[in-house]
C-alpha cells in the first residue's frame, strides 16, 4: 500500500508540473498570442486590450497562473478561439474516437505481439523465429505515416477494400466504423506491436533460463505448465513496463494516424488547432494528451506492483 | 550447453569496465553482424548526407513542367514529383537536412542531458531531486505532441526545430548518466580517488564519465534515430522544415495526393526514412550487445 501512495503522490507532482509547463507554453510565444492572433492588417489597439484583457494578459505573471491554476481545478481550459465553444467541451468531444482508436491500437498489438514473442523464444533461431524478428525490426523502423499510405495504397487504392479516410460513429453504423478502424489501429498498433514483441522474445528467454525454470522441469512439469505458470508471469514484469511506455507512443503516433486517415479525434484536433493558431486549444490539447499518458503510466506502474510482489514491500 | 556458457563468459567480460573499452568497442563490433549491417546503412547515410547534393543530377527545386509524375527512367532515376522535380536529388538533398537535423539537436540533448545527469547522480541531494522532477515532468510528454508543441510556438523554423527536438531528448540523456553515475559512485576506487585528494571534476572526468560513456553512445544511435523520425513527421505535417527545402517527410505529404496515380513518389522517401532508421537502430542494437549485455532489455525508451 505504500507504494501505491508512493506512486500516486509523484504522479500528482508530475500533473501540476504538465500544468506549469502548459501555462508557460503559450507564453513562449515571441510578442504574446494577441500580437499573434491579430495579425498586421487589424492593427487596433483598442481591440488588441480587450483582448489581453480576456486572456489576463495585463497582469502580473504569479496572478496569471493562479488564476489560470484554480481555473483549471474547476476544468475551466477557456475556449476555442476558432468555434468560441469551451475546451473542454472540444476534448471531450473527441476524445472518445482517440480512445477507440487507441485501444483498438493497443488489443491489436497486443494479441499480435506477445504470442509472437513466445513462439519466438521457445523455437529460437528457427525459420519462424528469424521471421518474426526480421518483421519485428522492419515495423520498428517503418515511419508510421509511411506505413499508413503504403496500407492506403494497396488496401483502398488498388484493391477497394477498405475506406481510405474518415469517420462514422459506432451507434449509427457499426460496420463501417469498423471498416473505417481497420486502417488507422494497424498502422498506429504496428510500430509498439514489433517492439512488445522483441521485449518478450527477450524476457522470456531470460526467464527460460532462470533456476527456477530448470527445477520445474526437473520435477516433471508439464512443458506447458513451465511456460505459462513460471516462465510467462515473470516474463509479463518488463513487458508490462514497455507496453506503459508505449501507450505514450500511441498517444504521440495517433496525432500523425489521424491526419493521414482524417480520423477526428485529438490527434487531427491538435494539428487543426497549430494551423489555426488556436492557442487555447493547443494548451489545452497538451495537457489533456499528457494527462492522459501520466495516468496511463500509473496504472501500468500499480499493475506492476501487482505482478511483482517484491515491489509490495518496497 | 556450450553457447550459453561462452555467452556468460563473454557477458562477464564486457560488463567489467575498463579503460579498454574502446578497444572493445572495435573489436566486438566487427563480429557482431547486425551491428555491421547498421553501419553500413549508416555510414551510406552519411555518405548520401555529404557528398549526395554534389552528385545529384537535378537541383532538386527545379522545376520541370514538361515532366510531371514522371516513372523512374534513364533521365529521372526515380521518377519525378507533381511539379516535375528529379525525386533523386530531392531525397539525396533531403539527406542532409534530416542528418543535420538530428545530429545537431542529439548532440546538445546529449551534452546538456549528459551533464545533468551527472550533476544530479554525483551531487545527489536538492539538485538531485530538483533536476529529475523537471525530467519527469518532460518525459510525461508523448515526445512528438512536445516537439509539436514547442514548434507551434516558437515558430516553423530550421532554429526552433532543432531547439525543440533537443528539449524532448534532453530527459532520455539525463536519466540513463544518472543511472549509471549512481552506480559508478558506489564504486570503492571513487572514494579511494577522494581519499588522495581528488578533486570532483577530476573524479567526474576520468572515473565516471568514462563509464557511463558506454550506455550514452547506445541510447545516442538510437536517439537519432528516432530524432529523424520525428524530423520527418514534423515535416510531414507541414510543421517542420518548410518548403521549398526538400526534406523526407515534406515529400511523403506531397506524395500522398498522387498515390491512385504516381505511387513512387511516396515510396521514394518512405524508404529513405525506413532504411535509416533500421541503420541507426541495427547500429544500436549491435553497439549495445557488444558493449554491455546488461542492457538489452532496455528497449521502450524511445519513441517515433
Amino acid at each position: 500500500m505504500r507504494a501505491v501512495a508512493r506512486l500516486s503522490a509523484s504522479t500528482v507532482l508530475v500533473l501540476v508540473g504538465i500544468a506549469i509547463v502548459a501555462f508557460f507554453l503559450i507564453r513562449l510565444i515571441p510578442g504574446d498570442i494577441v500580437d499573434l492572433q491579430m495579425g498586421r492588417e487589424e492593427n487596433n489597439p483598442e481591440v488588441a486590450a480587450e483582448l489581453r484583457r480576456v486572456f489576463g494578459l495585463e497582469r502580473s505573471l504569479p496572478v496569471q497562473f493562479v488564476e489560470w491554476f484554480t481555473a483549471l481545478i474547476r476544468a475551466d481550459l477557456g475556449r476555442s478561439l476558432r468555434t468560441g465553444r469551451p475546451v473542454v467541451t472540444e476534448i471531450a468531444s473527441r476524445f472518445p474516437q482517440t480512445l477507440e482508436l487507441t485501444l483498438a491500437a493497443l488489443s491489436i498489438s497486443l494479441l499480435v505481439a506477445i504470442p509472437a514473442g513466445i513462439v519466438s523464444a521457445t523455437r529460437r533461431n528457427s525459420v519462424v523465429d528469424l521471421a518474426a524478428r526480421l518483421v519485428a525490426l522492419i515495423g520498428l523502423s517503418l515511419p508510421t505515416f509511411w506505413l499508413g499510405i503504403l496500407l492506403i495504397m494497396v488496401l483502398s487504392v488498388a484493391f477497394r477494400l477498405l475506406p481510405p479516410g474518415g469517420y462514422e460513429p459506432m451507434t449509427r453504423d457499426l460496420v463501417r466504423n469498423l471498416q473505417l478502424l481497420a486502417m488507422p489501429a494497424l498502422t498506429l498498433g504496428a510500430g509498439m506491436a514489433a517492439i512488445t514483441m522483441r521485449m518478450t522474445r527477450s524476457a522470456m528467454l531470460e526467464a527460460l533460463g532462470q533456476d527456477y525454470v530448470r527445477t520445474a522441469r526437473a520435477k516433471g512439469l508439464a512443458e506447458a505448465g513451465v511456460l505459462y505458470r513460471h516462465t510467462l508471469k515473470n516474463a509479463l514484469i518488463p513487458v508490462a513496463t514497455v507496453v506503459g511506455i508505449q501507450v505514450g507512443r500511441l498517444l504521440g503516433g495517433t496525432i500523425v494516424v489521424e491526419y493521414v486517415f482524417s480520423w477526428p479525434g485529438l490527434g487531427t484536433a491538435v494539428v487543426d488547432a497549430i494551423l489555426y493558431r488556436d492557442y487555447p486549444m493547443v494548451q489545452g490539447l497538451v495537457m489533456a494528451l499528457a494527462f492522459f499518458f501520466v495516468l496511463v503510466h500509473l496504472v501500468v506502474d500499480l499493475v506492476y506492483v501487482y505482478l511483482d510482489p517484491r515491489l509490495r514491500h518496497d | 550447453m556450450t553457447e550459453r556458457t561462452l555467452a556468460l563468459f563473454d557477458s562477464e567480460a564486457a560488463a567489467d569496465a575498463g579503460p579498454k573499452r574502446g578497444f572493445r568497442l572495435v573489436r566486438r563490433c566487427r563480429l557482431d553482424r547486425v551491428g555491421l549491417v547498421g553501419a553500413v546503412l549508416s555510414g551510406l547515410m552519411c555518405v548520401a548526407a555529404i557528398a549526395g547534393p554534389l552528385v545529384a543530377p537535378f537541383d532538386p527545386a527545379g522545376v520541370h513542367p514538361a515532366d510531371r509524375l514522371v516513372w523512374p527512367n534513364e533521365t529521372y532515376l526515380l521518377g519525378t514529383d507533381e511539379l516535375g522535380r528529379d525525386l533523386l536529388s530531392r531525397v539525396l538533398h533531403g539527406s542532409r537536412v534530416s542528418l543535420q537535423v538530428g545530429v545537431t539537436s542529439v548532440s546538445i540533448a546529449g551534452l546538456v542531458g549528459v551533464l545533468m545527469g551527472l550533476a544530479a547522480g554525483f551531487y545527489g541531494g536538492v539538485l538531485d531531486l530538483a533536476v529529475m522532477r523537471v525530467m519527469d515532468v518532460l518525459f510525461a510528454f508523448p515526445i512528438i505532441l512536445l516537439a509539436l508543441a514547442l514548434v507551434a510556438v516558437l515558430g516553423t523554423d530550421l532554429r526552433n526545430l532543432i531547439l525543440a527536438i533537443t528539449i524532448v531528448y534532453v530527459p532520455t540523456f539525463a536519466r540513463i548518466a544518472r543511472g549509471s553515475t549512481l552506480v559508478v559512485v558506489a564504486e570503492s576506487y571513487i572514494d579511494a580517488a577522494r581519499s588522495v585528494g581528488a578533486s570532483d571534476g577530476r573524479i567526474i572526468m576520468k572515473h565516471v564519465l568514462p563509464n557511463v560513456g558506454a550506455p550514452i553512445i547506445v541510447q545516442f544511435t538510437i536517439n537519432l534515430a528516432y530524432a529523424i523520425l520525428v524530423e520527418a513527421s514534423l515535416s510531414f505535417l507541414g510543421l517542420g522544415v518548410q518548403p521549398p527545402a526538400p526534406t523526407w517527410g515534406g515529400m511523403l505529404s506531397d506524395g500522398k495526393d498522387y498515390i491512385e496515380i504516381s505511387p513512387w513518389v511516396s515510396v521514394v522517401p518512405g524508404l529513405a526514412i525506413m532504411f535509416t532508421v533500421l541503420g541507426l537502430n541495427l547500429l544500436g542494437d549491435g553497439m549495445r550487445d557488444a558493449l554491455d549485455p546488461r542492457l538489452r532489455g532496455n528497449e521502450g525508451e524511445t519513441t517515433g
